[in-house]
């Protein structure tokens, strides 16, 4: 048991790209957790996708021994937190787990909208931040910039801040020492009744869930029985203890002040979701730490397998995924044009992509995906209000009196160069321009209220298309209000095809359904028979294109008997056929199904 | 049996007739080697530069060292730059029975478009002088060529164009004539130039409306078509084409030929292989293979789809009594019941299983249901 005193919880907060898991790395590595041979770069990012994509998708924690130079050996508890705005609440969590946040900036480009989003939700949260300059080995680095662009853009003196390389190990042992010195020690009272924050969780197969937690005050061991405050659940605890990189110590006792896990045979990982309170059933606290909330998906679309056959691994596979990660829902869904698949929610777009790319690569399925969509309220003519995720439940027009759809807040941060292009896109999708501020004299942050369905709609193709990636978008939701949608239908040789159909609204109608119905002219390949597409809103026809027949399709002259070779090329134009989708006689290849989801208006 | 790029005799040859499977270094050794044929055809393009006595030569070895029919059908292929009276004369005398000259098209505009060396004049000089020599004769010829766009004339072919063509076999009395739908394959020049958009193209509905055209007037000549792509007087379809599409083995010889051939195992496969013609790996190219690559193995199941397959390029579709014989009394109707019930259904061949119009333009439809 560490003496509270010497504890330090901390986390690392960055822009993606900006070095914050090679930073870990490297504190792990100093810290003499594992040795440079022991570890696979980037220890907490363990995930192929999140290495790959150099982003945390999951909390991680570890527990680190630090000799410092005051002669005093330090507990460092690191609590490595996901990086994106799709995540946000599980920031917020786990920041609330924490004492302090080591903010890592890079040297050559500056502090980014993210960035910014964190530090505030840190400062929120009464962390104190520790500002870090990485990548000062770049040649790009312009490091006494970026001290003066953190003093001046984010308040935080930065005199002192560390000038680092993370990837080469320079000022690593800097870095550690501020950790000690600047981020206090955790408050808490060990004799009071155990409160414990949720921060995280994971499926173990043989421990059942094992939920990571900050202890606020009190205690925990092994065979108490503890409460989720948010549902009343009971579990008897089998095992306590700390994190090791990679693995578990278990441990006698956790007490207040110290970030570890709690096993207890949970079942089911939403029994156990982050934000939750954990007490004693004998001894429980008065009333949960503030701040919990359950989440609620904001973005969903549907799955469906290409094969039919693979529905049961389709479902077999959400519901590993689901193990793991309580903010994946998902419910049975049949579509006319798709056969049999699954209704999922999100957190947003990233999550979606993520739960997709972990889908076709770790169970190897081959998916096809819906158009995304928000949750619209429709507030019908009889007083009934529905909530409404998916196009294809909407309801006659004549009963609806009116919709309601989700708006956020977006944070854009740009040199001021782009502002324009900037502006042109928000306004494009219906943004509400709120606030533009200078944060130097290149540099601006611009703030726009938006519809959630045109952010979730390729905005941030758009947005780096635009800036040629410079800017960044952070946004959070900031309420509902009504907007005259519609329905748009696409039909194919006369057939609607109900995994095409989106909620848009009406002023834009017109001008997607004629750019979709131009781009599926050229991803339905043409047929022996000529093929309408028509794009109408409730049986309105308002863009119309035609895939014209072809008249051939046979092979060249066969030379001297080499049958295998045109075998081959016959093999690869219906191994092509087979990626498509049949709809009545149309066959319509899953590029089509990307067009509706991938249409920046430049293109 | 096929020999290509042959331009000098081999020991190899000599090897084969001692023992088959000897000349491993070309025959895979699990294949048995079929020592009597009944078609030979002389092709891959050049036969005609060599010197004919070369030719007269590798007829004369191979009717020592194989059993070769008294009545085969043996063909060569030519070019029209290298014919002259005298080889033909000497083809004639070696025991060669059929030419197949690749004309591809009478106008100098559209041989320039296809890069063929010679010219429309010569062709027609070439197919004349061969007609004093042989009965049967077949001329090649392509349809659907396209224009290019920065030529004086840059239309794509006409149906005058190929009218050219037919009337000059029809007036020629040639047997045999062959009209392939121009597909311009990855690789090739016309393909660059298409990715260029420096090619005009012929819309498909004026290349089909061309096929039809050479399909009435060849009729109407006394041409029965019997393939997609080829046509005959009657009983002078070509025998040697006729066995790929029934499922026949084969023996290619020399370079890149393709050989398609039973294993000697009882159990029904064959191997389909193909003799090197990498050039930098040292094959010689004067000989019958120095090594090859197994492009396939069939086992009686997969046998019976490419039967089924190469089956319908024939106009009157598989031959229901040759797969009884090839697959020990089976039935196609029964075992691809369902494939034949979706082409019916797709109007792609009829109640008899032959080929429809439908299934003449979309032949591959019908080929990829077997694959």
């Amino acid at each position: 048991m560490a003496d509270r005193d010497k504890i330090r919880n901390f986390c690392i907060i960055a822009h993606i790209d900006h070095g914050k898991s090679t930073l870990a790395d490297r504190i792990l590595e100093m810290t003499g957790v594992l040795t440079a041979r022991e570890m696979e770069d980037q220890v907490l990012d363990n995930m192929d996708l999140e290495r790959e994509r150099g982003i945390t998708i999951k909390a991680q924690a570890v527990r680190l021994n630090y000799k410092a130079s005051d002669g005093n050996e330090y507990v460092y508890n690191l609590i490595d937190t996901p990086g994106h705005v799709d995540f946000n609440y599980e920031v917020s969590r786990t920041l609330s787990a924490c004492e302090g946040a080591v903010l890592v900036v890079d040297a050559s480009q500056g502090i980014e909208a993210q960035t910014l989003a964190n530090v505030y939700l840190a400062i929120d949260h009464n962390l104190e931040v520790v500002p870090v300059i990485n990548k000062i080995d770049l040649p790009a680095a312009q490091p006494e910039v970026v001290r003066k662009e953190i003093e001046d853009v984010i308040g935080l003196p930065a005199d002192d801040a560390p000038l680092i390389s993370a990837k080469v190990g320079i000022g690593i042992e800097e870095v550690l020492e501020q950790i000690a010195q600047k981020i206090p020690a955790p408050q808490g009272d060990e004799t009071a009744p155990l409160k414990a924050l949720v921060f995280d969780s994971y499926y173990d197969a043989y421990r059942g869930v094992i939920v990571y937690v900050r202890i606020v005050d009190g205690s925990v061991k092994r065979g108490d029985t503890i409460r989720f405050m948010s549902t009343g659940n009971e579990y008897t605890v089998t095992e306590v203890g700390f994190f090791k990189p990679g693995t578990l110590l278990p441990a006698a006792e956790i007490s207040a002040g110290e970030v570890g896990y709690i096993a207890a045979a949970i079942k089911d990982i939403t029994d156990a979701t982050v934000g939750d309170t954990v007490t004693l059933k004998d001894r429980p606290a008065a009333e949960p730490l503030p701040g919990y909330k359950a989440v609620q998906p904001m973005v969903f679309c549907g799955i469906y397998p290409v094969d039919g056959a693979d529905y049961d691994a389709l479902r077999d596979a959400l519901f590993k995924l689901k193990l793991n990660d309580a903010s994946l829902t998902f419910e049975p869904e049949t579509s006319q044009a798709l056969g049999f698949g699954f209704r999922c929610g999100f957190l947003g777009l990233l999550h979606l992509e993520i739960i997709q790319e972990r889908l076709s690569r770790e169970f190897d399925l081959d998916l096809l995906t819906t158009t995304p969509s928000v949750i619209y309220y429709v507030y019908l003519t009889s007083g009934e209000v529905i909530t409404l995720d998916n196009p294809s439940n909407f309801p006659d027009v004549s009963t609806i009196e009116h919709i309601e759809e989700p708006m956020v807040r977006g944070t854009i941060m740009t040199p001021k160069e782009y502002v324009g292009n900037i502006m042109e896109l928000c306004t494009d999708r219906r943004g509400e321009f709120v606030n533009m501020d200078y944060l130097e004299e290149t540099r601006v942050v611009l703030t726009f209220n938006l519809p959630l369905n045109e952010v979730i709609y390729d905005f941030f193709d758009a947005l780096k298309s635009r800036t040629r990636g410079y800017a960044s978008l952070d946004y959070e939701l900031i309420g509902y209000q009504p907007s005259k949608l519609v329905k748009l239908d696409i039909m194919l040789n006369g057939q609607i095809v109900d995994a095409l159909s989106f909620i848009v609204h009406e002023e834009k109608a017109y001008g997607r359904a004629r750019k979709i119905a131009e781009k599926l002219k050229d991803v339905i390949p043409r047929h022996q028979f000529e093929i309408p597409i028509q794009a109408c809103i409730g049986g309105k026809i308002i863009a119309r294109e035609t895939v014209k027949a072809y008249r051939k399709d046979v092979l060249a002259k066969c030379y001297g008997g080499d049958i295998t070779r045109k075998k081959k090329l016959l093999e690869k134009q219906k191994e092509g056929k087979k990626r498509m989708r049949q709809f009545g006689n149309v066959e319509v290849p899953q590029e089509a199904f990307l067009t509706v989801l991938k249409l920046d208006s430049d293109n | 049996m096929i020999a290509r790029y042959f331009s000098s005799l081999d020991p190899q040859l000599d090897a084969i007739s001692v023992r088959s499977n000897a000349a491993g270094e070309f025959l895979p050794r699990e294949v048995k080697l079929p020592f009597r044929y009944d078609t030979i055809y002389i092709g891959g393009g050049t036969p005609g530069l060599v010197d004919a006595e070369l030719i007269a030569r590798l007829l004369d070895r191979l009717t020592t060292v194989f059993t070769i029919e008294p009545d085969a059908e043996i063909t060569i292929e030519v070019n029209p730059c290298t014919v002259t009276a005298d080889k033909l004369r000497a083809y004639r005398g070696a025991g060669v029975n059929r030419l197949s000259m690749g004309v591809q098209s009478l106008s100098d505009r559209l041989l320039g478009i296809l890069g063929r060396a010679h010219s429309a004049e010569t062709a027609k000089r070439a197919a004349e002088l061969a007609v004093n020599y042989f009965d049967n004769i077949n001329l090649d010829f392509i349809f659907g060529i396209p224009g290019v766009r920065e030529l004086s004339t840059a239309a794509p072919q006409s149906m005058r164009e190929v009218s050219d063509c037919l009337r000059f076999a029809v007036d020629n009395d040639i047997a045999h004539v062959s009209f392939y739908s121009l597909i311009i394959e990855p690789g090739t020049e016309l393909y660059r130039m298409r990715e260029r958009q420096e090619l005009i193209e012929l819309p498909d509905t004026e290349e089909r409306a061309m096929y039809n055209e050479i399909r009435g007037f060849l009729s109407d000549n006394g041409y029965i078509q019997y393939e997609i792509s080829n046509f005959a007087k009657p009983g002078l379809e070509s025998r040697h084409n006729l066995k790929y599409w029934s499922g026949a083995p084969y023996t290619g010889l020399g370079l890149g030929a393709v050989s398609f051939l039973p294993v000697n195992d009882g159990s029904g496969s064959f191997l389909r292989f193909r003799q090197s013609d990498d050039l930098n790996r040292g094959t010689d190219p004067c000989s019958i293979g120095t090594g090859y690559e197994i492009q396939e193995r069939l086992d009686v199941q997969a046998r019976k789809r490419e039967y089924m397959m190469l089956g319908f390029r024939k106009l009157t579709g598989p031959d229901p009594e040759g797969y009884r014989r090839l697959f020990s009394g089976a039935s196609f109707e029964s075992d691809f019941s369902t494939e034949l019930d979706s082409l019916r259904n797709q109007g792609l061949i009829d109640a008899g299983n032959h080929l429809t119009a439908q299934g003449l333009d979309f032949a591959n439809e019908i080929f990829m249901m077997f694959i």
